[in-house]
């Protein structure tokens, strides 16, 4: 499936990608794969499965899926 | 003298051709430190209430933060402020970069002007001595040109340039201030006061150190060393520096809060020719502002079906989503291009961008037509009419002189229900974040004294979540208790009435929105050593608070005497309609628990719930007392507040 980490939250990957794939054997509920993607929970303001926003803790993602996760969101400039 | 400041400040008169400077003591920098404080100070005292913005009476002031130039990161800012010619009130902007921190190296920590100069004119001020200059010769031309004719006639490639451009020459209403080329004072309309008194540039030249000035320059060094570490492996500073602002896109437009369609919307149905994905093709690096480690400028460069070359700042997201989302334009190098000519024609990127997608969205209603217009097709997503607007706004030309006017002004010519398009408070027009979406920042853009402005105050997304990084880090400021985001509570007001008085406090110190917590690049303690470092002062977050809370009630009996009351702090009835589209649809606020949210927020300030205006008991507690005879009733606004700036 296809991963997008928003703003900061590409810091917690080992890479600092943005944008990445991930393979899943099986569907799988979403704070699982998020724990193994080792962003922190308390970081994520947004999820959204294939465009569209999601409650975490009950969520299910599967192979085919885009998944964006965001932190919350601050001001520009 | 006070440590951390130069106790002098400059008053410059440019009708008499006249400078001299003043100094104060310890105990009034203690009340007064710098940046808004000092400047509003002024503003109250000398300002005559009802004085045209744009006559020789408005008093511009220019005035770095008490830690501005310290060797720390964020720690640039400096403000302009004076009666604002797009609000009629309290007008007030900030800028990073590279001048502020330079004033402060050259002995000030603030500049007063007044006046007007019979010609153009140039200030020259190099380690506490002033001169002006002629700038006959700069007047009409473009800003890298005048900061390079400065440079040479000065014979010093490093004196750091502050001036406004064409739209600042032409007293449009939201002209902007910019210094060193890419950064910008943009809110307020600064520019078009510092044009009307023929005051092209402020240069400035100095060869002090912070850390001379402090009262332990060791600790300060040491602080400013370990944050210079520390912030780049900082997540949020990694953000900063490696996405900035645009990174903000996609977010915004996934939770339904991207304004889009003149805020009609909240998600863009092109937003994938607008995002983050779409800047980093066109992003040519980072820049950074004086001694930061955040380095979270952008740089573009590219020649493509738009050009734009990389003399000025790039786009950050306010203007990602003014000029894309909000007018419906889904090519990012349109946008880009329309956020290089505000640069160049010295324009405020948002008043701009909302006073376009204003006309566009009157011209879709048939309130005007091309016989208005010249002939241009007004339409969402045009983005030749955009980019041909924003030159003829710069120049008050054609249907450029309506909307160089604000949308506030340009709807009551218009007439109908063009009022009803107008996205503003109190005549400025909303920055790019969505009340509907962010309650506590709709509080904000409504009680501000200088009309909309998103900086005022913490997002409500940051107190979401009690285990965040930004939570946790404000509860040295007090706030402990988590709430939601559409929240409109006692929480949400008491989270409010302390983010407002931590961002005074920012304004007041020259620290960037983008440091101090919630951001937690530098957490309150760090805040306070420095403060303390600087100074000798034993402050607390409590005094900083304070000081951040009599700078907004200076402010607001700015706005008192000029007849601004409760009926001001009102936000556009769009916004308590439901949003039409994205993950927030059909949401909008709940206007009866928007006004008992106002009228709690003032009770924590201790302002009359009916009248707006801040109480004599409140005053007094922060030492305002000389102030309580402008706050007991309006002196101005009338014809002066709303008078058409003359060419």
């Amino acid at each position: 499936m296809e991963v997008h980490l928003g703003g900061h939250l590409a810091f917690y990957d080992r890479e600092k990608r943005s944008w990445f794939e991930v393979h899943l054997e099986a569907e799988t509920a979403l704070l699982d794969l998020i724990r193994e993607l080792g962003v922190p929970e308390a970081e994520i303001a947004i999820a959204a499965v294939n465009r569209t926003v999601v409650s975490l803790p009950e969520a299910r993602v599967g192979d085919a899926d885009r998944l964006d996760l965001y932190p919350p969101m601050s001001g520009g400039t | 003298m006070s440590h951390g400041t130069n106790g002098t400040i400059l008053r410059v008169d440019l009708t008499a051709g006249s400078i001299s400077s003043e100094s104060f003591d310890e105990a009034f920098y203690r009340r007064y430190p710098g940046g808004k404080a000092l400047a509003a100070y002024y503003l109250l005292r000398e300002f005559r209430p009802g004085g045209d913005p744009l006559g020789p009476d408005n008093l511009l002031v220019l005035a770095a933060g008490l830690l501005t130039g310290a060797p720390i990161s964020t720690a640039t800012r400096f403000n302009a402020i004076a009666r604002s010619p797009l609000t009629g009130g309290f007008g007030e902007s900030e800028a990073g970069g590279y001048w502020g921190p330079e004033l402060k190296m050259a002995g000030l920590d603030a500049i007063l002007v007044t006046g007007r100069s019979p010609d153009p004119v140039y200030l020259w001020v190099k380690d506490g001595t002033a001169e002006l200059r002629d700038a006959r010769h700069l007047w009409g031309q473009d800003p890298p040109a005048v900061q390079a004719a400065i440079r040479e006639e000065l014979g010093d490639r490093l004196v750091r340039v502050l001036q406004i451009g064409r739209a600042g020459e032409n007293r449009v209403r939201y002209a902007m201030i910019m210094n060193e080329l890419r950064h910008y004072n943009g809110r307020t309309g600064m520019g078009a006061v510092m044009g009307s008194k023929n005051l092209r540039a402020v240069a400035v030249r100095g060869s002090r150190r912070y850390v001379d000035l402090a009262h332990d320059p060791a600790t300060l060094a040491e602080l400013g060393k370990r944050l210079a570490k520390q912030i780049p492996e900082h997540p949020q500073a990694w953000d900063l520096r490696t996405k900035g602002t645009p990174g903000l896109t996609d977010a915004m437009n996934a939770g339904g809060i991207l304004p889009t369609r003149n805020f009609r919307q909240g998600a863009f149905e092109r937003v994938d020719e607008i995002n983050f994905a779409a800047y980093l093709e066109l992003r040519s690096g980072t820049r950074s502002c004086y001694a930061c480690a955040v380095r979270c400028k952008p740089a573009m460069a590219f020649s493509d079906r738009h050009t734009v070359a990389d003399t000025y700042d790039g786009p950050e997201y306010e203007a990602i989503a003014g000029f894309g989302s909000d007018c419906a334009i889904g090519d990012l190098q349109a946008v880009a291009r329309a956020n290089e000519l505000c640069n160049e024609l010295g324009l405020d990127v948002i008043s701009t961008a909302g006073t376009i997608a204003f006309a566009m969205e009157c011209f879709e209603h048939g309130l005007i037509g091309p016989g208005d217009t010249d002939g241009l097709e007004l339409r969402f997503g045009n983005a030749d009419v955009l980019l041909e607007l924003v030159v003829r706004i710069a120049d008050r030309s054609g249907f450029g002189e309506l909307l160089a006017q604000g949308s506030q002004r340009a709807a009551e010519t218009i007439g109908g229900d063009a009022p009803s398009f107008a996205m503003h408070v109190k005549g400025q027009e909303l920055p790019m974040h969505e009340p509907r979406g962010k309650v506590g920042v709709g509080l904000g853009y409504a009680t501000n004294e200088a009309g909309a402005d998103h900086l005022v105050g913490f997002h409500d997304p940051l107190f979401v979540n009690p285990e965040s990084v930004p939570f946790r880090s404000v509860a040295d400021l007090g706030i402990t208790e988590p709430t939601g985001a559409l929240d409109l509570g006692e929480k949400k007001v008491r989270i409010w009435y302390t983010s407002e008085r931590w961002n005074s406090a920012e304004k007041v110190l020259g620290l960037c929105f983008f440091g101090p917590a919630p951001r937690s690049l530098i957490q309150v303690a760090d805040v306070l050593t420095a403060v303390r470092a600087a100074t000798g002062w034993d402050v607390t977050a409590d005094e900083l608070l304070e000081v951040g809370e009599r700078a907004v009630n200076m402010a607001r009996v700015f706005n008192v005497r000029e007849g601004f009351t409760r009926a001001d702090d009102r936000l556009p009835d769009r916004l308590f309609t439901p949003l039409e589209n994205g993950a927030l649809a059909g949401t909008a606020i709940a206007r009866d628990d928007f006004e008992q949210a106002l009228t709690n927020l003032y009770l924590l300030k201790g302002w009359d719930p009916v009248t707006g205006a801040p109480t004599e008991g409140r005053l007094r507690a922060l030492g305002l007392e000389w102030t309580a005879a402008g706050a007991a009733g309006a002196v101005g606004r009338g014809a002066a507040g709303s008078a058409e700036p003359g060419r």
